[in-house]
């Protein structure tokens, strides 16, 4: 009888098998056994191993089964700009995985980092970062650090892209690699960032700081292509009827579109080739998405509803997130998110440390109680 | 001691295909050409297909990887793309070799799929692969979902698109953003290991605590209090002492309707809706049955190109509940910080 037959049973079927996986690699496979056998991890905690030089790059993990294997490191690699890759590099990659790792890979994590597991110590952990850093690629997001700064893959390959994020992602890589590398916050900071307001990179929900590409003029309608489109038999009123704020109206074989009722949701463009973004576009910025942490689960929210897109140098970018990331440094507590941060400091607060002009944009409804804080220069004098 | 690393990231121009280097931004449309196959097209007229792939949960061997990239070497000139949902894609494939390609990566145990009006990659962390805090294994559930929905993979016949994420603890960032979210659900206290607490400073995680739950004990240990831990994980998180309870009292709970577009209703989290299902690999037969129950509901009843939370949203909680067989219980009342905003304060029923 085989010794693994939890593994065994799940490396049948269609769908790819990671157990499977791990069977073709050195991972230590009776961790995994043990772990569905008696239902209870076999790994113990985590942390940073400590490399000199190295930053936050290794994340640490010890085992409870010293009989099996005494510990596990891994080390995260900053995945690539839209995640392309050629095969020439990967391969390199997958040759040092195996050198120094125990030869399986986590592609990718859901920070889009590439995780080169099982490595044993720190000649291993250094020789790894050594020979990544010759061809180009660098280690980190790990600690409380600015973590990996993952992007969609934008105008690469995306028609609805409305800034260039693969760009944006190496621009913002290289502008913070030390606060990537090097841990210095409160807890970790997940930055996420989406072309657009289909938000593939779910930069609002996930991003401890999200910026988005974003659009303020109307939707542009090529009427003699939409024309064309509904010919050859797209759907017009289909479409129209699905706007969630019924801002289409197509009469006379012409699409209106309503500037008091339009939201920039995306729907249409997405849905008719003859309707494209407007040119008005630049990046918002949202803060405190996150799921743990003391307050729970939380969307993040509007910071910057719109700052302009500007290379090479990303002046207006650059200012509102260190911004945000100097005022979580300064009053965020230990292992306290942005989310939860904001939360406990009020919104209000922490817009007011942003310096931003509050509008419309920042909220969804204003607010259905009077308990302001007012201050003694507001108060003419009185106090 | 030298510093290393602090080289970025390569250009995005160093990864990139000839033909889709040269349409950077003039990309015009796209449509899907079967489940898994997607052609882009330019301004300029040049087109780029795309295969997509179901990827293992979690984790891959170099082994495999390596195989992909011979593939991408015969099909796709030697590119490839991870895409934000864990996919593997070969991009700008010759369209006569589309078909040989397909037979090739389905040969390897990689499905074609997952585009469109189909189930998505599944995602999933590593759990009891290679961490300390899981309540439950996302990996061997993702593995046996995707068995269990591969058709709905290779196919386009949902509603609309479906992604499910798994997260074996309250850690996991995706899964409430996906259209069915199953996370993991520690339920007994957490353990304190006496004579180890003392290695760290006490302060940290009595001050991490969201519900004051710890608390000193003695000069160097800590208690939890019973009445107040949410069973949240910040604690086993952060201190190396304190152990997460008895696994056999563990399992996971199941959401709906998370959403990132900003299309219909906007973006919003999921909502959990069964609190509790209990661990049973390898089989997990019971969230298996939990996932095609509310897929099964949402699929007879949604209207073409309704998202699940637009389908919720339509019909309301008391008949999503209803459709989808489930048990309301006061689980799914939230008593938490945020609680009395999901209270009901319309009259508004969906008898
Ligand atoms: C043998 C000596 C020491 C060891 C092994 C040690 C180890 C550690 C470790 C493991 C952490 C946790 C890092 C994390 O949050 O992940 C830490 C944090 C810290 N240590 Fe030490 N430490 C040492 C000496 C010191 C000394 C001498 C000081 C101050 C004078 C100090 C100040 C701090 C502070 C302020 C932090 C919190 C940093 C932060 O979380 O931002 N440590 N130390
Ligand atoms: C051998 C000596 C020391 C060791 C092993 C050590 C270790 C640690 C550890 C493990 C933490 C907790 C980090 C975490 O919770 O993640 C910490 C935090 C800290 N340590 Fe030390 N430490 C040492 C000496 C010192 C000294 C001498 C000072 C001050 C003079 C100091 C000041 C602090 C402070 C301020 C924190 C942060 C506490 C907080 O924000 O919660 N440490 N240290
Ligand atoms: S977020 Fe927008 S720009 Fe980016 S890939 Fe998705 S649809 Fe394209
Ligand atoms: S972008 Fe959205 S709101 Fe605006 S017209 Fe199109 S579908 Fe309607
Ligand atoms: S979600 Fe939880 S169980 Fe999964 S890897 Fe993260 S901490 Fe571990
Ligand atoms: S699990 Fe969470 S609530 Fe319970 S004691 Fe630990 S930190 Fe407190």
């Amino acid at each position: 009888m085989s010794d693994t037959p939890y593994m065994d049973a799940l490396s049948k079927g269609p769908w790819p098998s990671h157990t499977k996986e791990l069977k073709r690699t050195r991972y230590p496979i009776m961790m995994y056994e043990e772990a569905m056998k008696q239902r209870l991890t076999q790994w113990g905690h985590g942390g940073m191993s400590s490399v000199p030089g190295l930053g936050s790059g290794a994340i640490a993990r010890k085992s409870r089964r010293p009989d099996i294997i005494s510990h596990s490191h891994l080390i995260r690699v900053l995945g690539n700009p839209g995640n392309f890759y050629k095969t020439s590099t990967f391969r390199k990659i997958c040759e040092i995985a195996d050198k120094y790792g125990d030869g399986s890979l986590h592609m990718l994590t859901t920070n889009y980092n590439i995780e080169i597991c099982g490595i044993m110590n720190d000649d291993a952990m250094k020789g790894v970062t050594q020979e990544l850093n010759a061809m180009g690629y660098d280690v980190g997001s790990a600690g409380d650090a600015i973590r990996n700064i993952p992007d969609c893959m934008g105008p690469a390959l995306c028609e609805y892209a409305m800034v260039d994020m693969p760009r944006v992602k190496h621009f913002m890589t290289k502008h913070y690699i030390d606060d990537i590398q090097y841990p210095r916050f409160p807890f970790k900071i997940k930055t996420k960032m989406s072309g657009c307001p289909n938000e593939c990179g779910k930069a609002l929900l996930h991003g401890d700081i999200g910026i988005i590409g974003v659009f303020r003029d109307l939707p542009k309608v090529d009427q003699k292509r939409l024309n064309q489109w509904v010919k050859k038999g797209g759907n017009i009123k289909w479409v129209c009827d699905h706007c969630p704020t019924d801002a289409m109206k197509w009469e006379k074989n012409k699409l209106k579109i309503d500037g008091n009722r339009c939201i920039r949701c995306m729907y249409c463009i997405n849905r008719v080739p003859a309707i494209k973004s407007g040119d008005d576009k630049g990046f918002a910025i949202t803060a405190g998405g996150k799921m743990k942490g003391k307050f729970g689960p939380m969307k993040g929210k509007v910071i910057f509803p719109f700052i302009k897109a500007t290379p090479p140098d990303y002046k207006e970018l650059v200012q509102a997130y260190d911004k945000i990331c100097e005022i979580y440094d300064e009053h965020g507590r230990k292992k306290e998110r942005i989310g939860d941060m904001m939360q406990r400091l009020g919104f209000d607060k922490f817009l007011e440390w942003c310096g931003v002009e509050v509008s419309t944009m920042h909220f969804s409804s204003p607010r259905r109680n009077t308990f302001y804080h007012w201050e003694a220069e507001e108060l003419g004098g009185v106090k | 001691m030298s510093k290393v690393g602090g080289v970025g990231v390569p250009r995005v121009e160093e990864n990139l295909p000839p033909v889709v280097l040269k349409n950077y931004g003039k990309w015009d449309t796209h449509e899907i050409v079967k489940p898994g196959v997607i052609k882009r097209v330019s301004k300029t007229g040049d087109v780029c297909h795309t295969v997509r792939t179901a990827m293992p949960p979690s984790r891959i061997s170099v082994a495999s990887m390596l195989e992909l990239c011979d593939l991408a070497d015969k099909y796709s000139g030697g590119y490839f793309r991870i895409t934000l949902r864990h996919s593997f894609e070969f991009i700008v494939v010759v369209p006569k070799q589309i078909n040989a390609l397909i037979k090739e990566v389905e040969a390897l145990g990689f499905p074609v799929g997952g585009t469109r009006n189909s189930m998505h990659n599944i995602m999933a962390c590593p759990s009891w692969i290679h961490c300390n805090l899981p309540a439950t294994d996302s990996p061997s559930i993702a593995k046996v979902l995707g068995d269990a929905l591969i058709k709905e993979f290779k196919n386009h016949k949902l509603p609309s698109w479906l992604k499910i994420n798994i997260g074996g603890c309250a850690n996991i960032e995706e899964a409430l953003m996906a259209d069915i979210g199953i996370i993991g659900v520690h339920r007994d206290l957490p353990i304190v290991l006496e004579d180890q607490i003392g290695i760290c400073e006490r302060p940290t995680v009595i001050a991490i605590c969201p519900t004051a739950a710890i608390k000193p004990k003695g000069e160097f240990s800590v208690s939890i209090s019973a009445e107040r831990c949410i069973h949240c994980g910040a604690c086993t998180m952060h201190c190396e002492a304190i152990l997460t309870g008895d696994p056999k009292l563990d399992g996971y709970a199941i959401s709906v309707g998370g959403k990132a577009s900003n299309t219909g209703s906007g973006p919003d989290l999921g909502r959990i809706v069964i609190p509790y299902l209990p661990n049973n690999p390898p089989k997990w037969q019971e969230a298996v049955k939990a996932v095609v129950q509310i897929m099964d509901a949402w699929r007879k009843d949604a209207e073409p190109d309704e998202r699940m939370r637009e389908w919720i949203n339509r019909i309301g909680w008391d008949r999503f509940f209803r459709k989808a067989g489930i048990k309301v219980s006061l689980k799914d009342i939230d008593g938490y910080i945020y609680g009395n905003e999901f209270a009901r304060s319309d009259l508004r029923f969906g008898w």
